[in-house]
């Protein structure tokens, strides 16, 4: 029967079906096994599954936390339906890198089911690595040059996300470095695309802006990266000013946007930027507990200005914590303190724990899907492996692992408190 | 199934529509097989073509199938004149209840016919069916003879590679 379906039909069964089930049918034939393991078929692919994505109702949840009972970090996969928010048992996500650090990565950010994670949150040794762990694959990244080539100690922020015309992955880093009491600007910029397997500069102008060291994050949203950055509006000791900045994964441009006018004086380090609906948007709670108003802005219309409006806002009892995302019902993600996970209503409705427990800065939450990314450049990630070439830190940070059971936490909270007294001292008026 | 070449002038046409009118198909079916043979000759005929050498590729489709086609389409143009929208229920009955060789069939019929929402509600059905299957189960619904790469006698490298590195993918 084969022989009479065209390949246009055969393409059109095999680009619905999930990476698993096309794994295993790379043994059916060989012209199966070329055609699934083809870049085409693998880009084609990936459209359909973000076509699908955009259509379908039924959207599935990324949970990361560290869990402190097993010590390592923890995936699970849910469905975010009005009611529920259960547990997908088929999508079982294996942390594979638990022996590259002491505690748990930074999720940079994913991308067509492909994560981007980093060592630089309790530990910087530059590790980053792109990975798919639907399909088992993982790519480790070159050491920047800003890091190999220079003597000075440098702070990296991180980007990831897919430029769709090149069809590449691509990472961009921009390396600060502290001068005085302040950090040099502009950063040094760097690119790491997968099609070219290395780091290399950018030829547009860096931006004359500073990224909040440790709290920083990202957004990938219309092609373009996201963070919050911020600059003195006059010389030493004014104020400081934040706004958007983003970096074109196309044209690899800088530019910024400003934000809502209530955010512009906030500290940075209080802002989180993230994706709701498809849309950019900010998560803005207090880190150093001493206010307790946390919101949620959303740029409705992308580019436009006037098109941010606040979604959430309220007082905090205390109890809620760092708001990570918006479900599909409108109920809002927390981490709470006491580090459980909990789907937050309305102030008076209240909230609900969902029974997922973790470190309270260790909660990584963003939308899931399944794809064959990296199943050619990637290399095979076999059981928990510990790092390739840096097996002797590993060994180290075994020893320190059973120092104390709550390291980690205690770890966390130590690093969260310096870096907060650091950037306040920095960002305060003199 | 191979696809039939058909050479007919403008008579036959006439006289393929009436043969279509006496088995008394319904209005919809002779709308599409019209509507197809119309656009292939109007093609021909812009193309530069001679009127009186038509060849028209007609799918090669069992009575049983297009009565089934036809009773999709009918359906649907039914639900979208009443109510605008179609039921997904209906589709999913529609396309549940007909066995694997019928669905093939019908698979082709939507993407010779140009009937988008069956061809995809097809595609759908097949792979879903393929979900959880094994490489075996797989070669039988689409009856492929070729060079099966997990077959022991047959070159058995590259598929026991694949089965014995992604074990979870086999499981």
């Amino acid at each position: 029967m084969s022989d009479y379906i065209p390949q246009e039909l055969i393409l059109q069964i095999l680009t619905r079906l999930p990476p698993k089930s096309l794994l295993r049918f790379r043994c059916v034939s060989k012209s199966w096994c070329s055609l699934i393991s083809s870049p085409n078929f693998i880009a084609m692919h990936t459209r359909q599954l973000t076509l699908s994505n955009h259509f379908t109702s039924n959207t599935r949840t990324l949970i990361r936390r560290y869990d402190l009972n097993q010590r390592k970090e923890l995936y699970s996969v849910h469905f975010d339906t009005n009611q529920s928010f259960n547990i997908d048992h088929d999508a079982q996500i294996e942390f594979p890198f638990s022996g590259f650090v002491p505690s748990y990565f930074r999720i940079v950010g994913s991308c067509n089911g492909l994560l981007c994670i980093s060592d630089d949150l309790l530990g910087n040794k530059d590790t980053i690595i792109l990975w798919n762990p639907t399909i088992r694959r993982k790519l480790n990244l070159p050491i920047p040059h800003a890091t190999l080539e220079s003597s000075e100690e440098n702070v990296g922020v991180l980007g990831f996300g897919f430029d769709c015309n090149a069809n590449d992955y691509k990472v961009v880093r921009l390396a600060y470095v502290q001068r005085g009491d302040w950090y040099k600007v502009p950063p040094l910029v760097e690119v790491y695309t997968v099609k070219e397997g290395e780091w290399r500069g950018v030829s547009a102008p860096a931006p004359r802006y500073c990224i909040a060291e440790h709290f920083w994050s990202q957004a990938f949203v219309s092609g373009k990266l996201h963070w919050i950055a911020f600059q003195r509006s006059g010389g030493r000791g004014s104020m400081v000013s934040c706004l958007v900045l983003w970096f074109d994964l196309g044209n690899e441009v800088f530019g910024e946007m400003v934000l809502p006018e209530s955010l512009v004086r906030e500290s940075p380090m209080n802002m989180a930027l993230g994706v709701v609906a498809e849309s950019l948007a900010v998560f803005q709670s207090n880190r150093c507990m001493s206010g307790r108003c946390c919101s949620i802005w959303m740029m409705r219309e992308y580019g436009a200005v006037e098109s941010w409006s606040r979604l959430f806002n309220t007082d905090l009892d205390g109890h809620l914590g760092i708001p990570l995302g918006v479900r599909k019902n409108g109920e809002v993600l927390m981490a709470a303190r006491s580090g459980e996970l909990i789907s937050h209503k309305t102030r008076t409705e209240g909230s609900r724990n969902l029974g997922i427990f973790g470190t309270k800065s260790s909660f990584y939450v963003d939308s899931y899907c399944e794809s064959l990314v990296l199943l050619l450049e990637g290399k095979e990630v076999k059981g928990t492996e510990a790092s390739d070439s840096e097996s002797d830190s590993s060994e180290e940070y075994e020893e320190e692992e059973e120092e104390e059971d709550d390291e980690v936490q205690s770890r966390e909270h130590f690093v969260e408190l310096a870096m907060i007294q650091f950037l306040t001292a920095l960002l305060s008026e003199f | 199934m191979e696809k039939q070449q058909t050479p007919f002038g403008f008579h036959k046409l006439i006289f393929i529509l009436l043969i279509l009118l006496s088995v008394s198909m319904s209005a919809l079916g002779r709308d599409i097989l019209s509507d197809i043979i119309e656009l292939k000759i109007e093609s021909h005929i812009a193309s530069g073509g001679n009127f009186d050498s038509v060849t028209v590729e007609l799918p090669n489709l069992t009575g049983k199938t297009l009565a089934k086609v036809i009773e999709y389409c009918k359906k649907h143009e039914e639900s979208s004149e009443k109510t605008g929208e179609l039921s997904e229920k209906w589709d999913g009955e529609f396309i549940g209840g007909v066995e694997v060789g019928m669905l093939m069939d019908l698979f082709l019929a939507g993407y010779e016919l140009k009937i988008k929402g069956l061809n995809d509600l097809a595609a759908s059905r097949i792979g879903g069916m393929m979900l959880g299957k094994t490489p075996e189960e797989i070669r039988v619904i689409f009856d492929i003879k070729e060079d099966p790469l997990c077959k022991k006698s047959k070159s058995p490298k590259e598929g026991e590679r694949f089965a014995r590195d992604n074990p979870w993918a086999f499981q």
